[in-house]
Order: C-alpha cells, then sequence, then structure tokens
C-alpha cells in the first residue's frame, strides 16, 4: 500500500478492502450454500449472502459518490478464512460435521466484518463525514443481528453434531 | 484440517488453531507496542501481551487433558492479519495515523479470537467437557475485554486525530 498521508487515505483503504470482503464473500458462499446438509443452515447462508450483495452495492455506491475507485486491494485474511472453509466443505466428511465447519467459518468471517466496519466506522467518524457515518451505524446494527441469529442457528448445528458422540461414547471421564 | 471424524477432532482442530494465533500474537505483539506511538496504546499492547502468553498456557493445559499435542497448524488467516498490521507499523507515516491504523487492526483480531474462542467453548460444551468450558470462559471475556479497550482507545484517540483530517 502506499504511504497514507492522512485519515482520509486509510478511510480510502478501509472502503476498499471492505468492498474486496463483501465481494469474496459473495463468490465463495453459493458454493458453501450447496456444501451445507441442513435445509436451515442453507438458508442462512444463503441470507448472508444475500446481505453481502447489499452490503456491495451500499460500498460501491458510496465509493462512486467520493470518487474512490472500488477496486485495488485484496481483503487476504478474508481470502485464508474463505479458502480454509472452501477446502473442508468439499472434503467428503459426514454432513453434520461439515455443517460444524462450516458455521464455524462464517463465524469467523461474520466477526471480521463487523470489526471491519467498526474501523471504517470510527474513521468516518474521526473525519466528521456524518453521512458516512449514518450508512455504517445502519449496516453495523444489520451485521451484529444477523450474527446473533447465525450464532443461535450454530449451536443448534453443533447440537445436533454433537449426538453421536454423546450417544456413544458419553463424557470423557474427568474432563 | 485433515478429515475430522468427531465433533471432538474439529474442536482439537479449532485449539490447535487458536494455538498458532496466541504464539504468533506473542512474537507479534511487542512489535506493535514499539510501533505505537501513544504510551496508552503501548501499554495495553504489552498487556495484552502477558494475557496472551497465559492464554496460550491454558490451550496447552486444556490439550493435555484431551491427550492431543498442540502440535503445529498454522493459522493463516492471523498471519495475514498480523503481516497488514506490521506493514503499515513499518513505514514512515505520523504517530497518530499509525495508531489509527494500528488500533483498527487490534480490533480485527480481537474479533478474531473473540469468533475463535467462542466456537471452541460452544463444542466443548456440547461435548460435555467441564474443565474445557471453564477454562476457555475467562480467556473468552479477557478477549472481549481487549476487543472493548481498542474501541475505547480509538474514541480517545479521536480527538488527537481529527487535525489530522
Amino acid at each position: 500500500m502506499p504511504k497514507p498521508t492522512c485519515l482520509t487515505d486509510l478511510l480510502i483503504t478501509e472502503l476498499q478492502e471492505l468492498y474486496s470482503l463483501e465481494r469474496q464473500l459473495i463468490r465463495a458462499l453459493p458454493a458453501l450454500a450447496v456444501s451445507a446438509s441442513s435445509e436451515i443452515l442453507q438458508r442462512g447462508v444463503l441470507e448472508h449472502l444475500d446481505r453481502a450483495k447489499t452490503q456491495a452495492a451500499r460500498l460501491e455506491a458510496m465509493m462512486e459518490g467520493m470518487g474512490i475507485p472500488p477496486m485495488g486491494r485484496v481483503c487476504k485474511p478474508m481470502e485464508k478464512l474463505l479458502d480454509e472453509g472452501s477446502e473442508t466443505a468439499a472434503k467428503k466428511i459426514p454432513g453434520h460435521l461439515r455443517d460444524v465447519a462450516l458455521v464455524t467459518t462464517l463465524q469467523k468471517t461474520g466477526h471480521y466484518e463487523i470489526a471491519s466496519y467498526e474501523a471504517v466506522r470510527a474513521y468516518a467518524n474521526w473525519l466528521g463525514l456524518s453521512d458516512i457515518l449514518a450508512v455504517f451505524n445502519a449496516t453495523l446494527a444489520e451485521e451484529r443481528a444477523a450474527n446473533d441469529r447465525f450464532s443461535r442457528l450454530s449451536a443448534l448445528v453443533v447440537e445436533f453434531a454433537a449426538w453421536p458422540e454423546r450417544r456413544h461414547s458419553g463424557v470423557e471421564q474427568g474432563v | 484440517m485433515s478429515k475430522p471424524e468427531s465433533l471432538k477432532d474439529i474442536l482439537v482442530n479449532e485449539l490447535r488453531l487458536i494455538h498458532s494465533s496466541e504464539k504468533q500474537l506473542i512474537r507479534a505483539l511487542p512489535l506493535f507496542a514499539l510501533a505505537a506511538s501513544s504510551d496508552t496504546l503501548r501499554r495495553e499492547f504489552m498487556r495484552h501481551l502477558d494475557e496472551t502468553k497465559e492464554h496460550a498456557a491454558r490451550i496447552e493445559t486444556m490439550m493435555e487433558w484431551m491427550q492431543h499435542s498442540p502440535a503445529p497448524k498454522r493459522c493463516k488467516p492471523m498471519e495475514k492479519l498480523i503481516q497488514e498490521a506490521l506493514d503499515l507499523a513499518e513505514k514512515k507515516v505520523s504517530g497518530d495515523l499509525k495508531d489509527a491504523s494500528l488500533i483498527a487492526t487490534g480490533m480485527r483480531i480481537a474479533h478474531f479470537e473473540v469468533a475463535s474462542y467462542d466456537s471452541a467453548r460452544v463444542y466443548a460444551s456440547v461435548l460435555g467437557l467441564k474443565h474445557v468450558v471453564g477454562m476457555l470462559q475467562p480467556t473468552l471475556e479477557e478477549e472481549i475485554a481487549a476487543a472493548k479497550n481498542l474501541a475505547g482507545l480509538a474514541l480517545r484517540l479521536a480527538e488527537a486525530v481529527r487535525k489530522l483530517a
């Protein structure tokens, strides 16, 4: 990244990276949805996909308004997260375990998104850009609510996955 | 991850990834502290370094209980997160700008850890591994607190940073 000389440079970089993050989700989530073995989880993943499309469009419009090119950054941590997720989704393992791996990936990406929106909101706040600040406040509220919903779904998926083990072996002695 | 055959395998894998993250942070946090220009931020990174050493030790204990070695398992997303933070820290930019960027990356790292520990905790809980849950819970709370501290620092930095805009 060329040397940032002011806070606006940091904001621009952050926006471009966020846009990259959402685009990566848009590319990876359809295949991940298909890999889900439970229908309710599949719907959860597709909801996430819809949201990513909405956020990407929002970011595009925002950057257009500011005269910033949307491309130019790749969010590498997100790339690694999604690579790991896709690798596991492709493995021949029982469906309920694949689902657990899937919800873990999405919990991590969800948290990462929230952290990124918090960062960009902080920059917008510092720069006194109240319109942008309002957009990110709304986005954060949506992402947090979605994350909470997905957490509840994840808990169910994990409960379901633990059944075979709990039935057969019982709980580890002394642990 | 090689083919997991049980939820316990997934838990063990997650603990290995977390252990890798903590070890990477133990090496990186002193560098973040060095790069920080505000004393408060520097102290926060050093404080978190002490916590992180404890977190790594806890994972090693849990792995012993479960009779698995922590065994190398590189957490690549954390590698990239740290790399991004250090890339900027190396550049000659003004102190406040560097601090703003360190805080932003610090928050992402903290969130990532919260997500990882929370996942592990849910698996352990569902598997009935009460002692493991008991050890993960305080770490999870400390990571959540670390994220909040950074958010607080972001607010306090705001005034100084406004002058940069």
